[in-house]
């Protein structure tokens, strides 16, 4: 599957864009500023609506613009599909998304264009709080499932309920049956929102590994560690139910006096380990690298996995943070069908042997030939 | 024109401060309302005068009414025996549109929302108890919205009230007219077969 014509109208820098793309590998460099993660930005949100960097869609429209339009044609196995975004963002957001001129919703997106987006800061999910590594799962599921993504908002608002509750309890323990009435709302969303991370996280443990193996030539652990105890893999709803309102009872004393809840999946964590030892705390900063990158691969096979589409790779100034092997690895994903666009500030010799170059230059991009000819 | 006369900008302010009123409608209301005519303009302040002066709340159900208890809780062919606990006096107006409930009904003017430090003490709640305690009443439905503070909220009614030995049930949640089964998400559909019925 590969996006085969990207049309961008006021979208960030770029006033008019229409630019053909070839299966295989694209790389755009310029300077920065220039409008090159823009690109890969761009195809993100015709995946999923969501931006990469900017909080709000006013955002990427193009300073001085009222509207924006993003839209793609989408080849997979002979057919073709076409995606395409208006957004009114004055008077007030007004968004049209079609595939095919037919309206949907935007779960249906991702089903034409699953995509996946690589950033430096990737990094920063092995390396820091368990916050980052839920984030990844949940975003993950979310676009798998949208579902999911209900019940986990859901599982929230009863959540910053709770805790302001538990702090109120101090000085007027009157709230406390107050509390008794959120703890049921809180165990029936958060247990549905653990339970459904505990099936993905079947296939995520086999992904991962066998993508930490493909980059790094050996398998990577990978579990889940809950706050309230139950099973890696699995589990029914009805037994995390129960150990999640244990969990909650045996916690209530420290709880009110800390304000703020200590068990539920927004406490539960993703653990990779290496030869039995955690990779956050003793890994390399090399096996650091890989252990995220092959978290983002992992994602991809999920995606995969779930639309039937190889995902198009986005690697946004990635390329530079690998080594030469890893490099390879990474870049030989285009033999197993997915396309990658990536970002780097110059021309890379040797890349890959059927690598598409364009030179990005004021929201402009440019077919360039130079290289070997020089 | 450069400034508006004071008495309209006055007009123009408090009319802003109406729900849904910005300041292009406020200016277009009160600049409607002056042009519209002496007559005109007495019959509204005649209606806003009445209003202020006879509509409170029914010391009964808590609903809005110009008479204490309110039309509702007087009227001798409504069913005593049941009582269906909303938030807001709009939420009464909703049932009553429908007209097939020919029951009581209880205002709480609110939900418990922790996030606004809105608890329980600030619900018309120990006004429900008392009126239940006198034995007359069989049924208590709890029609709440389906959100968090809704849930909340039905679920602290629920368990004070059911020590009572009281029936207490909810408004059933599933699929709403006019739906596309096809549409419908996974937890409506989900919460519509739980609550499914046997057909008559």
């Amino acid at each position: 599957m590969n996006i085969s014509f990207l049309l961008l109208k006021d979208f960030r820098n770029y006033r008019h864009l229409e630019l053909r793309l070839e299966p295989g590998v694209s790389l755009f460099f310029g300077r920065n500023a220039s409008g090159k993660t823009n690109l890969l930005e761009a195809c993100y949100y015709l995946s999923s609506l969501t931006s990469v960097r900017a909080e709000r869609d006013h955002d990427l429209c193009r300073w001085g613009a009222k509207a924006f339009a993003a839209g793609c044609r989408v080849d997979d196995d002979g057919s073709s599909k076409t995606i395409k975004v208006q957004v009114a963002v004055e008077p007030a957001l007004r968004r049209k998304v079609t595939v095919d001129d037919v309206p949907v919703r935007r779960s249906e997106l991702i089903r034409v264009l699953p995509a996946v987006y690589f950033s430096p800061d990737d990094l920063y999910m092995i390396k820091r709080s368990s916050a980052s590594r839920r984030k990844f799962l949940d975003s993950l599921l979310g676009r798998i499932d949208p579902e999911y993504a209900r019940r986990l908002s859901r599982y929230q608002d009863a959540l910053a309920r709770r805790n302001n509750v538990l702090k109120k309890i101090r000085s007027d323990p009157s709230w406390r049956r107050t509390l008794e009435s959120l703890d049921g709302i809180l165990v029936e969303a958060g247990s549905m929102v653990t339970a459904r991370r505990l099936t993905a996280m079947g296939d995520l443990q086999r992904e991962v590994s066998e993508t930490y193996a493909f980059i790094a030539g050996r398998p990577c652990g990978v579990s889940y560690a809950s706050s309230i105890g139950v099973g890696e893999v699995g589990g029914d709803l009805e037994d995390i139910s129960r150990k999640f309102e244990e969990s909650l009872q045996a916690k209530r004393e420290e709880e009110t006096a800390r304000g703020i809840t200590l068990s539920g999946p927004h406490r539960d964590d993703i653990v990779l380990t290496l030869g039995g030892k955690e990779v956050r705390y003793f890994g390399s900063q090399g096996e650091q690298r890989s252990a995220a990158l092959a978290l983002k691969l992992a994602e991809a096979k999920m995606l995969e996995g779930a639309f039937g589409r190889k995902p198009v790779l986005l690697l946004d100034d990635v390329l530079s943070e690998l080594d030469e092997y890893r490099r390879k690895k990474v870049l030989s994903l285009c033999d197993y069908g997915h396309q990658i666009l990536i970002t780097a500030t110059d021309p890379i010799e040797d890349l890959a042997p059927d690598v598409t170059e364009f030179r990005v230059q004021d929201g402009s991009v440019e077919p360039y030939e130079g290289g070997g000819m020089a | 024109m450069s400034r508006l006369p004071e008495s309209i900008h006055r007009l123009v302010e408090e009319l802003r401060k109406l729900p849904g009123v910005g300041p292009k409608t406020a200016q277009r209301l009160a600049f409607h309302l002056v042009v519209s005519g002496k007559e005109s303009m007495d019959r509204l302040i005649a209606a806003l005068a009445e209003a202020r002066d006879k509509v409170g709340y029914c010391s009964v159900c808590g609903n809005l009414t110009d008479q204490d208890p309110c039309a509702i809780c007087e009227d001798p062919k409504r069913d005593s025996s049941v009582i269906c606990v909303v938030a807001y006096p709009k939420d009464v107006l909703a049932f009553e549109r429908a007209g097939a409930f020919r029951g009581l009904y209880h205002v709480l003017h609110g939900y418990i929302e922790p996030l606004k430090g809105i608890g329980p003490e600030e619900l018309r709640i120990q006004e429900l108890l008392k009126r239940v305690s006198s034995g007359e009443v069989k049924e208590i439905i709890l029609a709440t919205n389906p959100d968090v503070d809704g849930e909340t909220t039905a679920l602290y009614l629920a368990r004070a009230l059911k020590p009572l030995g009281l029936k207490v049930t909810r408004l059933a949640r599933g699929l709403p007219f006019g739906a596309d089964l096809d549409y419908a998400d996974e937890m409506t559909i989900l919460k519509s077969l739980e609550a499914r019925r046997e057909m008559d």
